[in-house]
């Protein structure tokens, strides 16, 4: 039990940032036949600068359930699923998927360090609370410009190249 | 012992095949062996390789170890100097000159002795990077591409550099994009699928024909779209006419050859008849004959400009044939 969820722990820890002041926990072997020391624990955790979260953990369950750690912030939620992170504002801004991490679509200009291998695929979410209900039927049409960074037409210009699509999808549930 | 040019593929040829996923770099490796497109392998590092621009050692000796196993050499790693990788703002000098010594290591741990970069890294870039390709043993080629000629300024520029500098390690990649004789049939075919009228296929193409300078030729491309009412995609498409197909006469490759240890044996296809009929090959071969060429020539089938089917490997096939033939 220590040995594995204490890595979780620490880095929930780390992302609020603050030392813990106090904890109301249980720990015990609930089910295990074959380990001696505990397979569950569960409990509230108060970290000094008021943020509370509640933690769980097991092994002795069905299945090999992901590691998961869900932040509830002022403008939106953060779930960390195995090395998948979703990033969902409450005010519905679009979040692009590439490399398995999400960005806004800012965000991208930045990424000159990272590379998009061309036999993988990035998804497109468009997050518009709302507007689109789970369920309904929505034309979406995707506008991509990919510059040639190697290809210079001009002072500090290079080639684009604009592709154009529509897909017709029906939206899923919000996340 | 035949000291004519040593053929190979670049597996860029299989880009419809790879971006598909229908073959693994394995599975690639594997045809080219087994179908005789051999024995120099030409790979896009970017396009190819998953870790690049920086490979690991374990990758490094898979990557080596799966060519010697099929009896294969390394021919050319065609890296990428991303100069507008930024929005804002071009690559510095130094970033440049970094982002390509990284390139050198790689292609000096996968064992490619020539690594193609692009000629507007400019003597600036070419001077600093110079000492670590000497000390890898990587020869540096910049690509001569449509529409690129070799009197163009920046390239009688660079030249001029290479002899002053005189490092052994420099040079060019010719590619027979700058010396053709027809615009490729499937470039006109991808044309007439977004609506081009054909009253603008023959304009451009007699366009392409004619004896105007570049910039004339845009423009009149320009006034010939707007005539026809030909929609954004297809004018914008149609600057590629200028772009990718260079009319320069095969001859001038002469001037350049002594500076190239490798070239891309560009081509569109290959017909039924074992020709292919926008670029010179007969011509072209026969003065790499003349002038005693020893290096590597990749067949680059570039094709999926215009079309996703998967057809690259017969096509590298039948250029395989062309070349060979004309040849022996």
């Amino acid at each position: 039990m220590i040995d594995q969820a204490i890595h979780i722990m620490d880095l929930a820890r780390w992302f609020v940032g603050e030392p813990i002041a106090s904890i109301q926990a249980s720990i015990a072997n609930r089910n295990h036949p074959e380990i001696e020391t505990e397979d569950t624990a569960e409990g509230l955790i108060t970290y000094r600068n008021g943020v509370t979260s509640v933690f769980f953990a097991t092994n002795n369950f069905t299945y090999n359930a992901p590691v998961v750690i869900e932040t509830q912030c002022e403008h939106g939620t953060a779930l960390l699923e195995w090395d998948k992170a979703t990033i969902t504002y409450k005010n519905g801004r679009e979040l692009t998927v590439v490399n398995g991490r999400r960005y806004q679509l800012e965000e991208l200009d930045d990424q000159v360090e990272g590379f998009w291998f061309i036999q993988d695929s990035a998804g497109l979410l468009v997050v518009q609370p709302g507007v689109v209900k789970e369920g309904e039927t929505h034309m979406v049409e995707v506008e991509i410009a990919l510059r040639f960074p190697y290809i210079p037409i001009g002072p500090g210009k290079f080639l684009v190249n604009t592709t154009r699509c529509t897909v017709t999808q029906v939206a899923g549930g919000a996340r | 012992m035949n000291q004519g040019p040593v053929l190979g593929t670049t597996l860029f040829s299989l880009t419809n095949e790879w971006q598909q996923r229908l073959l693994t770099l394995e599975q690639m490796v594997e045809q080219v062996a087994a179908r005789g497109l051999g024995p120099a392998v030409e790979v896009v590092g970017f396009q190819s390789f998953r870790e690049f621009p920086d490979i690991s050692d374990a990758f490094a000796e898979h990557f080596r170890e799966l060519l010697a196993r099929h009896g294969l050499v390394p021919g050319c790693l065609g890296a990428n100097l991303d100069l507008g990788r930024r929005r804002g703002r071009p690559m510095t000098t130094d970033e440049s000159v970094a982002y390509l010594e990284r390139q050198i290591i790689t292609a000096k741990k996968l064992g490619f002795p020539v690594m193609r970069i692009q000629l507007f890294a400019g003597p600036a870039v070419l001077e600093k990077v110079a000492a670590s390709a000497e000390k890898a043993e990587v020869y540096l080629g910049c690509e001569l591409h449509a529409p690129l000629t070799v009197d163009h300024p920046e390239v009688v520029h660079t030249r001029e550099f290479y002899e002053r500098l005189g490092s052994p390690f420099l040079g060019f990649i010719p590619d027979f994009s700058c010396t053709m004789t027809a615009v490729p049939a499937g470039f006109w075919a991808s044309l007439r699928r977004e609506g081009a009228p054909e009253g603008l296929i023959e304009a451009a193409n007699a366009i392409w024909h004619s004896d105007k300078s570049i910039p004339e030729k845009f423009g009149a491309l320009a006034a010939a779209s707007a005539r026809h009412g030909a929609s954004p995609t297809v004018a914008g498409q149609l600057n590629r006419v200028m772009t990718m197909f260079g009319r320069m006469d095969v001859e001038r490759w002469t001037e350049i050859l002594p500076y190239a240890r490798h070239i891309h044996g560009k081509f569109y296809h290959v017909d039924e008849a074992g020709n292919e009929p926008s670029i010179p090959y007969p011509a072209i071969l026969a003065l790499l004959k003349r002038v005693g060429y020893t290096g590597t020539i990749s067949a680059e089938w570039e094709g999926q400009a215009f079309t996703e089917e998967p057809v690259g490997l017969r096509e590298v096939q039948a250029w395989h044939a062309m070349c060979s033939r004309l040849l022996s």
